[in-house]
């Protein structure tokens, strides 16, 4: 008996590093689907796993006979699979085995720049309405340059919500959906386009601002917004 | 006869009165406050996601990395960003499971980033396991960012309130199997915008530096206005007329100069021009542009006839994006055979009749000079020794890269892909040393790599 969990103990050891050496050379490795007469590691890790869990009382010797398709097709049932004593993908999932999340390399999914590009959009809608197509651009990329600055936070979303930043921000205007003017704009920017040639501040001078803002170096005026670095 | 009801009736109306301002005053106040939690929320959430797509770019690039001192810099940001993640998560109003089960993940994912970042410095050894560690991590990690995107997706245009957002997060998060497609109401102007982020340092907005580029002598305001004529004119049947002129005082100091095509009203270009030598820097048609029917490989060459139309000669391109129905093409400097990374020029093509509507000459003017290219120390062999050998590498060539210090150095660049993501790894072409990895993100469109 004892002998006998050693030997489990190694063949389980070895199909653990035979999948590292395997994955190590074929990263697309995947588990096969067994059947009667199959052999190997794979086998043995559906039989010894079988046996942990009751359905299997023969030995773990790597071949798929009688005895393991009977276990199988236990299995199957017990679990609402179908019962034709074939470990396929759903029965190596219901094993606990990751098919699906194996430790290999996955393609990137989920990461895209969209998202930032429509943020700045639904801020440039808010800001610059009424502003001409080189006004939107400019906003745009006066939120870009903060994100740059070090007087200013490190990500698009802290620089657009800071209190106070923006005006469109701070009295919700800004969760309007922007027009495709405004996105337009916005991905100009971030393609590179400054037209204010890196200035942090714009205001509207026929509004009131604060008397400090005027302090600020003016670089150019577009449209009604007066740009400062 | 007093009318003996006058008191009661104004003191009525006044407690009216009275209670409507006040409760005016509460619904203003309670409005302003819902929107600057609302703000809040929005912020952090945004900060998140953010923080996790970088995480799951920097493991695929701890992955791919094959140096120690590299891999020690990236585990260390892993485990900023991923501590940065984890306070934005906990500030969120969504609790139950699936925050919990996130939150787990991203203090698994710093901490061990952290012990790897702490081997590397130590020099101890990193085994398969902990690589096959961060593969899972990986896997996580972009799952995770995919489900973020959904849920921002559906709260980003205020339809969602954060009730919902946290009905939906629980629901999604719990449960990895069950992905509702009902949900998805992206808006649809949302889906033709494939995009691209290369993560790298080569962009652009890196101000209050000297330019480096920025040769000859001042030009008056005519013929500032003639150059930028001439640029938009250049190559095309087009004749434009001047209408009118802006100083710019930015970092070069420039006239912008407002153009109008002949037997037209309102001006569609805008063309910037330096004062000092007569730079083109900038240039903008403000046009909408139609529905696309030029072919982005045809869009690179109508740039590149539009650059030789205009003597801005020794630009390679080397990428583009496409988007919005208009092509960017990225172009560098080729000094002897090698890529310049620095000395960039951006050309925007209209995709629907192949006009080009945009240029941008910023960053070759900040950055262009006669350079010293120093010889490789070692061949391209032994450099792509350095490469990580599952990266199956697809092209290869000299370049010179900026550093994040502004620094330059001379490295080989390979390009390969691993499992469909592409990689781009910089080897020093002196030391040999892994300089830096970029990843090419795209989504569904993406770039036409030249």
């Amino acid at each position: 008996m004892m002998r006998e969990r050693k030997v489990i103990i190694a063949a389980v050891v070895l199909t653990i590093l035979s999948g590292v050496f395997l994955y190590s050379r074929n990263i697309y490795a995947q588990p096969p689907t067994l059947y009667w007469g199959s052999k190997g590691g794979d086998v043995s890790r559906v039989q010894s796993r079988l046996k942990d869990w009751g359905y299997y009382k023969g030995p773990v010797d790597g071949v798929f006979g009688s005895g393991t398709a009977a276990a199988v097709r236990s299995f199957q049932a017990k679990n609402g699979l179908t019962a034709d004593g074939v470990v396929g993908p759903a029965t190596w999932a219901a094993l606990g085995f990751n098919v699906g999340r194996t430790a290999q390399y996955q393609p990137s999914r989920g990461v895209s720049a969209r998202d930032d590009v429509y943020l700045l959009a639904r801020v440039v809608h808010g800001e610059a309405q009424a502003e001409p197509y080189l006004g939107k651009v400019a906003v745009a990329a006066v939120i870009l340059n903060r994100v740059e600055s070090d007087q200013f936070p490190n990500t698009l979303a802290g620089v657009i919500y800071q209190p106070h930043a923006f005006e469109s921000i701070t009295n919700g205007v800004a969760n309007a959906t922007p027009s495709q003017e405004a996105v337009r704009a916005a991905q100009d920017a971030i393609n590179g386009w400054d037209p204010t040639q890196g200035a942090l501040f714009f205001w509207n001078p026929a509004k009131p601002v604060s008397k400090w803002i005027w302090s600020r170096p003016i670089i150019t005026q577009i449209g009604a917004h007066v740009f400062a670095r | 006869m007093k009318r003996w009801w006058i008191i009661p009736a104004l003191a009525g109306v006044l407690v009216v009165a009275g209670l409507a301002y006040w409760g005016y005053n509460q619904a203003r106040d309670k409005q302003q406050l819902m929107t600057y939690i609302n703000n809040r929320n929005q912020r952090s959430f945004y900060e998140l996601v953010g923080q996790v797509e970088n995480v799951e770019v920097m493991l695929s690039k701890g992955i791919i990395s094959n140096s120690p001192r590299q891999r020690m810099v990236i585990f260390a940001d892993i485990w900023q960003q991923a501590f940065s993640a984890q306070e934005n998560l906990n500030r969120i109003p969504i609790a139950g499971p699936s925050v919990t089960r996130t939150s787990k993940f991203l203090t698994q994912t710093g901490d061990f980033a952290w012990s790897l970042a702490k081997k590397y410095a130590r020099n101890l050894p990193v085994n398969q396991d902990d690589i096959r560690k961060l593969n899972r991590l990986h896997t996580e990690a972009g799952y995770l960012a995919a489900e973020l995107q959904k849920i921002e997706k559906s709260a980003a245009d205020g339809r969602l309130s954060w009730g919902e957002v946290k009905a939906v997060a629980d629901r999604k998060l719990r449960n990895r199997a069950s992905v509702p497609g009902g949900l998805q109401k992206i808006d649809k102007n949302m889906e033709d915008f494939p995009t691209l982020i290369y993560d790298g340092p080569f962009s652009d907005h890196i101000t209050n530096r000297a330019p480096k580029g920025l040769t000859g002598d001042n030009i008056s305001r005519d013929q500032a206005a003639s150059t930028a004529r001439k640029f938009a004119e250049a190559g095309t049947q087009q004749v434009y007329r001047g209408v009118k002129v802006d100083n710019v005082n930015g970092n070069i100091p420039s006239f912008r100069i407002h153009l109008t095509p002949q037997n037209a009203r309102t001006p569609v270009a805008v063309i910037d021009v330096s004062k000092k030598g007569g730079h083109v820097l900038e240039m903008l048609n403000t046009r909408p542009i139609n529905r696309a029917a030029v072919s982005p490989e045809r869009a690179v060459s109508i740039a590149r006839r539009f650059l030789a139309d205009r003597n801005l000669d020794g630009m390679e391109p080397t990428y583009v994006i496409e988007q919005q129905n208009a092509a960017v093409v990225i172009f560098q400097y080729k000094q002897d055979g090698v890529l310049v990374y620095p000395d960039m020029m951006k050309v925007k093509v209209a995709l629907d009749n192949g006009e080009v509507v945009g240029f941008e000459g910023m960053s070759f003017v900040m950055n262009h000079r006669p350079r010293k290219l120093p010889k490789p120390k070692i061949s391209e062999r032994e450099a792509m020794k350095a490469v990580n050998p599952q990266l199956k590498v697809k092209s290869k060539r000299l370049a010179v890269i900026p550093l994040e210090n502004l620094e330059e150095v001379l490295a080989y660049e390979f390009k390969g892909e691993l499992n469909g993501d592409t990689f781009i790894v910089y080897i020093n072409a002196l030391t040999g040393e892994e300089e830096k990895i970029l990843k090419v993100v795209e989504t569904n469109g993406g770039p036409v790599t030249i």
